[in-house]
């Protein structure tokens, strides 16, 4: 490990021969980008075949790495992509689910978080709200916890405007206390 | 950056309470080695390290001949280049008179060529004979590799010496008139290289027969030079005199001093030859006469 270099001077020693840099790169990141592919596909095994060609793709692009923006962006911009090859090469319906949906859309049909539970089962019911969640939105709140993106940097890495991904994580967010604050329906 | 209300805390904590997924080990092994492979220094699978062995097994084979072929080329490349450029004038020089081992009275026979059509000659007459090429090779050669004593020890010592740089790249006539100057002005004892011209000593039979045979104008220009260069004393002292007596106005005084001495037959003819002269000339009432 290298914990005091920051990732993009890692990914440019990589670039330039220094395997060790990548080993510390994949370490720190590796986590993350596998649960994202995890929240979006709801699929392990389909998240790791993604997972792999997120990290090819890195690997064959070591050379032209320009460190423009933070690396977690270009990584996550990477994986994003990946993710909506494979949408759309299955003609998976997903592709239609990343569209925003109306603002009026609040979740009220979420999973509640049981008050009385356990630390643990919140975070269980809140991985169900996340589940929940469009995919768009959801995207945009596993991008903000998993990769620590500010709303300017999921805009970058998801293709879109700042607008939209403001929108898009207002809405994850209201969603998501929504289900954590409310009682368990019964 | 992110705003305020869009980073909800209980939202942050319950998110770090989730499960941290992880990718299994085999599969952080894969794209490990694949990332090391990338820059090559990984472990790689049997089937690319038996391609890798394959395709460097071709150029470790091939590498090393071939670098030594292609420099082998090279070198000789450079170093026939250089033969004949440093052949080119001593041919074209030798051909006016070879003051190395060639006999006096062959050497004598063959008529110099006139040095303008040195370069051509070089190029387009037929090679010269095989022993005078010997001969020059040998003159280049140490003089510790040619057994016979040098009947000319200080002109083998002049084709040994270095020539200038300069010297391999003049013209065909700088290159004559250096060997010509060599053969005028044998180098002395300590051998400078460029010897200044000094009066010409004893000369082979070769060199004093080339002038015989040589067809008119063939001549070096600096030996020409050379020539005019002595006559141009006498010739000015010559010029100089007559000059000075020959203003009308010395003359006159000239003619005046024959008539004082009683050399009248003298100065008359003087007189007559200032009239011819200077039919102009006003001449003074005592000579008019």
């Amino acid at each position: 490990m290298e914990p005091g270099r920051p990732d993009e001077e890692l990914m440019l020693a990589y670039g330039a021969g220094d395997a060790a840099a990548f080993d510390a790169l994949y370490a720190r990141h590796k986590g993350a980008v596998l649960r994202y592919l995890r929240r979006q596909t709801g699929n392990a095994a389909l998240a790791e075949e993604l997972f792999q060609d997120v990290w090819l793709k890195l690997i064959d692009a070591r050379a032209g790495y320009e460190p423009r923006a933070k690396f977690t962006t270009w990584l996550f911009t990477i994986a994003h992509n990946r993710l909506m090859d494979h949408f759309r090469s299955n003609a998976r319906a997903a592709v239609v689910s990343y569209e925003d949906d109306p603002a009026e859309d609040v979740a009220t049909d979420l999973p509640r978080p049981d008050q009385t539970a356990e630390r643990r089962e919140t975070a269980a019911q809140l991985l169900a709200a996340i589940d929940a969640l469009p995919a768009a939105q959801r995207e945009a709140f596993v991008l903000q916890q998993e990769g620590e993106l500010s709303v300017e940097e999921i805009a970058q890495a998801t293709g879109v405007n700042r607008e939209t991904a403001k929108s898009r994580l207002r809405y994850a967010l209201t969603k998501l206390r929504a289900a954590l604050r409310e009682p368990e329906r019964t | 950056m992110t705003d305020p209300d869009l980073r909800d805390p209980n939202l942050d904590r319950a998110y770090r309470e989730t499960p941290r997924d992880e990718p299994p080990p085999e599969l952080d092994a894969r794209i490990r080695a694949a990332a090391r492979r990338a820059v090559g220094t990984g472990p790689q699978s049997l089937e690319q390290q038996a391609a890798d062995a394959r395709r460097r097994s071709w150029t470790s084979r091939w590498r090393l001949p071939l670098s030594v072929a292609a420099t082998v080329v090279i070198a000789a490349t450079l170093t026939v280049m250089m033969q004949e450029e440093e052949r080119r004038p001593r041919d074209d020089a030798g051909r006016g008179a070879s003051p190395m081992k060639v006999e006096p009275a062959r050497e004598a026979e063959r008529p110099a060529p006139p040095p303008a059509s040195a370069p051509d000659a070089a190029h387009s007459a037929p090679a010269a004979p095989a022993p005078r090429s010997r001969e020059l090779e040998s003159a280049r050669q140490p003089a510790a590799a040619r057994p016979e004593p040098a009947p000319q020890p200080k002109l083998e010592e002049r084709a040994r010496s270095p020539e200038p740089p300069a010297a391999a790249d003049s013209a065909p006539s700088a290159a004559t008139q250096r060997l010509e100057n060599r053969q005028q002005a044998p180098v002395p004892a300590a051998a400078a290289p460029p010897a200044p011209p000094a009066p010409i000593p004893a000369q082979p039979p070769a060199l004093k027969a080339m002038p015989q045979t040589a067809p008119a104008g063939a001549a070096s220009e600096p030996l020409r030079r050379d020539r005019t260069l002595g006559d141009r004393p006498a010739r000015a002292s010559r010029e100089a005199a007559p000059a000075a007596i020959r203003t009308p106005e010395a003359w006159v005084e000239h003619i005046r001093t024959l008539r004082v001495q009683g050399r009248e037959a003298e100065a008359t003819a003087e007189l007559a030859e200032l009239r011819r002269a200077y039919p102009d000339f006003q001449l003074p009432p005592d000579l008019a006469r």
